[in-house]
């Protein structure tokens, strides 16, 4: 046998002394927030939100002012698994979106979390 | 190559699981936008400067919006047990770094309290055993997996209050703040 067949044998069995590993789960509402959307401050109502993201995942009151809050939770998992280094990252990413409404239903304020940067 | 020096790349290959071997599992919960030290008036300052809070809980007189992100670095140490080749003794500890924000308002939406700090703190040394090839938790971080309470909002209200163990009343009307591993 070669020495370069040698080589080979020898890259294909680190090869095959590694692993990787991938998974996701979501929970909560779906991120429609994300989508293009156009709610306006003093014009939008209750039912128009309602229609366009769908039942917010916690109804509060707040004085005299309605809360909708929506909440997704995703959660990836990536890892590389060596002979002598293993690293795995898990990043949970908790996408959010909070609207304020008056007595009226009409939209007072609202507001998406901001996005996670990737973990270095 | 000769016979010998075959013999000993496969010695290598054969030994190589027994050497020690390290991992590092990183986890990050959620996520805080850095920010410069501002003085909101208002809950709108707040909602436009940091977006929508990861929690909000309102009181009696008050509201809280809570921005809390958590990032927890494992190191781990493994060594191989020459008599069992297929398993590892994994030594790992834990740190967890939190960025957290807290604004109160009144509840016309004035602000009443702020606080923003940034700590970091252990969450405790273990070992465990397991196959060479996966990499082990050595620290309990189970109450970093509870769902959010906001995701349980639903599902309260349709619980039979008589029959349940928990009233899940703190948040049913979010008289609580849900933060990152605190559990219920």
């Amino acid at each position: 046998m070669s020495q370069k067949y040698q080589i080979i044998i020898a890259v294909i069995l680190l090869g095959v002394l590694s692993g990787c590993v991938h998974y996701s789960r979501d929970a909560g509402v779906e991120n429609l927030w994300r989508q293009p959307q156009s709610f306006i401050n003093g014009v939008t109502t209750s039912q128009k939100v309602l229609a366009a993201l769908g039942p917010p995942s916690q109804v509060l009151t707040v004085g005299n002012q309605t809360v909708y809050y929506y909440l997704k939770e995703q959660v990836t998992r990536e890892g590389l698994l060596l002979l002598i280094y293993n690293e795995t990252t898990e990043v949970s990413v908790f996408d959010r979106a909070i609207f304020f409404f008056d007595e009226q239903g009409l939209l007072v304020d609202f507001s998406y979390s901001k996005m996670a940067e990737p973990v270095e | 190559m000769n016979k010998q020096a075959t013999l000993i790349l496969l010695l290598c290959f054969m030994y190589l699981p027994l050497l020690a071997s390290c991992s590092m599992v990183k986890r990050q919960y959620g996520y805080v936008e850095p920010i410069e030290r501002f003085s909101p008036n208002d809950y709108h300052q707040v909602l436009h400067t940091l977006g929508a809070p990861d929690s909000v809980a309102v009181l009696n007189d008050a509201f809280v919006f809570a921005y809390h992100s958590v990032s927890i670095h494992e190191p781990q140490l493994g060594l191989a047990i020459p008599a069992f080749d297929l398993f590892k003794l994994t030594l790992g500890s834990a740190t967890a770094i939190h960025n957290y924000h807290f604004y109160a308002f009144t509840l016309q939406g004035d602000i009443i309290n702020l606080q923003k700090t940034h700590w970091q703190n252990s969450l405790g040394d273990s070992s465990s055993l397991g196959l060479i090839f996966v990499v082990e938790e050595t620290v309990d971080l189970a109450s970093f997996e509870v769902p959010r309470s906001t995701n349980l909002w639903g599902q309260g209200l349709l619980l039979e209050t008589n029959l349940i163990e928990f009233s899940f009343e703190d948040i049913i009307l979010a008289k609580r703040l849900d933060l990152i591993g605190q559990d219920y």
